[in-house]
């Protein structure tokens, strides 16, 4: 008889407690923001997305990881990445920096562009920081986290296709390339973007004949064409100058990219 | 090539016409007469015009006179340097009608210097049009250096006939290793056109801080 009892006494409570068990850990609001997230930045892999999210939701604390997480989200090159950004910037204006004075500051933006560039060789990362870092009293605009933050993720992409540059520059898949080569690739790379300004367009008389003239040229230079001819006249100079690692290629071709980096004033 | 303009005074075209109270007809025939008041020692290399209907076109020159010659002085007598060019192919048609024409010193039946003066004598024996002239006229002096034009960027005179062949030895992929540098570059221009031009306002000059170099603005 008692233990007849038992049983219908569990019976109630599951029925009463399951919503307010859902409720009780906000889970409703949690699967809401998942799915919200994965609509809105449509990853190519949804699982491994999901169970990212999940778990970086334990990194709660730290703000900065936090507001990473939320950048890495999606491609660069997609629209709702500026969205992202400033829902990341909210996030860190949160940070206490002083007496009832909360914002982002030098160090919180530096500790994100680091952690933004954490697959990246050590020196690239150096350098990159001497162009763009911030004192730590600094505070920083949404300007400057923006055009910092996209720049590290363009990086991002840098360094993958310079891996992949490497392994076709590597033909005999012994880890090394010839300095010869990697020195021409090098030298059209710098070539071509030494070349090509940015604000040669005039907005007023719309001059940019020596603009596009220059991406035509940069454009040969980088074409199978040209690039065989340059390729051609390193190899006939036949001196050894011995092999490169996968890190040294990738920090000299890194340098063409952060010559382009704005230095912050 | 022009860069040595010589200073003359051009006079509008006048119309040649044979003076006949029973038959006055267009003769077709214009002179341009053109002087050199402020030039000493005119010479010319090279006559630059726009044509506008004209169908053939002659040069004559009146040399100075010289010095000994001094009876002979009115004995002066026009020598033809350009013989009816033809600027037109056919005065009839439209060909060349409007074309820019740079008459050089190979084409000149003497060398043209120490002139007082040139005549440009346009002629249009066609009844279709009702206007000629030429427009635009210019007189270069020669240039004894002839510098070379800049040299052709390598882009547009290497031969693309051998492209298609790449062979180098030891690189049997030039066309990814090409891909792959032209998305780098991408990459890198897509960075580069993106970059923030707010200041954070900061009060270095010259990249060092010094309280002494401060200033309003």
């Amino acid at each position: 008889m008692a233990d007849k009892k038992k049983p219908n006494s569990a019976d109630d409570r599951p029925q009463e407690t399951d919503r307010q068990f859902l409720e009780r850990y906000s889970i409703g609001t949690l699967m809401k923001d998942v799915l919200g997230k994965i609509v809105s930045n449509r990853p190519k892999d949804p699982i491994t997305f999901l169970s990212d999210y999940f778990d970086s939701l334990e990194d709660q604390s730290n703000l900065v990881l936090k507001a990473r997480n939320i950048i890495e989200m999606t491609h660069h090159s997609r629209p709702v990445f500026e969205m992202n950004v400033r829902q990341a910037y909210d996030i860190m204006l949160k940070q206490k920096v002083g007496k009832r004075l909360y914002g982002v500051n030098g160090t919180s933006y530096t500790d994100l562009i680091k952690t933004l560039c954490r697959d990246m060789p050590q020196p690239v990362t150096t350098k990159l920081l001497k162009k763009i870092e911030c004192l730590d009293y600094e505070a920083i605009t949404f300007d400057v986290f923006k055009s910092g933050v996209f720049t590290c993720c363009v990086l991002q992409d840098y360094v993958k296709l310079c891996e992949m540059l490497f392994n076709s520059l590597d033909f005999q898949s012994s880890g090394k390339v010839d300095k010869i080569l990697s020195d021409v690739v090098n030298e059209q790379l710098k070539a071509a973007l030494a070349n090509t300004r940015t604000d040669a367009r005039n907005p007023y008389t719309g001059q940019t004949d020596p603009f596009s003239l220059s991406i035509v040229e940069a454009g040969y230079n980088l074409g199978p064409d040209g690039l065989f001819y340059a390729l051609e006249r390193g190899m006939r100079s036949k001196s050894q100058l011995g092999g490169q690692t996968l890190e040294q290629f990738t920090i000299e071709i890194c340098d063409a990219f952060l010559s382009k980096v704005k230095r912050l004033r | 090539m022009g860069d040595r303009p010589l200073h003359c005074s051009i006079k509008n075209p006048i119309l040649l016409t044979v003076e006949d109270q029973k038959n006055a007809f267009h003769s077709g025939c214009k002179v341009i007469d053109v002087t050199f008041p402020n030039v000493s020692s005119p010479e010319v290399g090279e006559i630059c015009f726009k044509n506008y209907y004209t169908a053939y076109v002659s040069i004559r020159v009146k040399f100075k006179a010289a010095p000994e010659n001094g009876a002979e002085s009115g004995e002066i007598k026009w020598k033809t340097c350009v013989r009816r060019m033809r600027l037109m192919p056919s005065p009839h048609k439209e060909s060349g009608s409007q074309d820019y024409f740079a008459i050089s010193k190979k084409q000149f039946s003497f060398d043209i210097s120490n002139i007082s003066a040139m005549r440009i004598i346009l002629q249009q024996p066609s009844p279709v049009w009702k206007e000629f002239r030429i427009e635009d006229l210019r007189l270069y002096r020669s240039s004894e250096m002839l510098s070379k034009p800049p040299p052709l960027p390598a882009w547009l005179t290497e031969d693309s006939a051998n492209s298609t062949k790449h062979k180098l030895e030891g690189i049997p992929n030039l066309e990814s290793i090409s891909s792959s540098l032209q998305e780098l570059w991408g990459l890198s221009e897509e960075m580069a056109i993106n970059q923030s031009k707010t200041e954070i306002g900061r009060y270095e000059v010259d990249g060092c801080y010094e309280v002494n170099l401060l200033a309003y603005t």
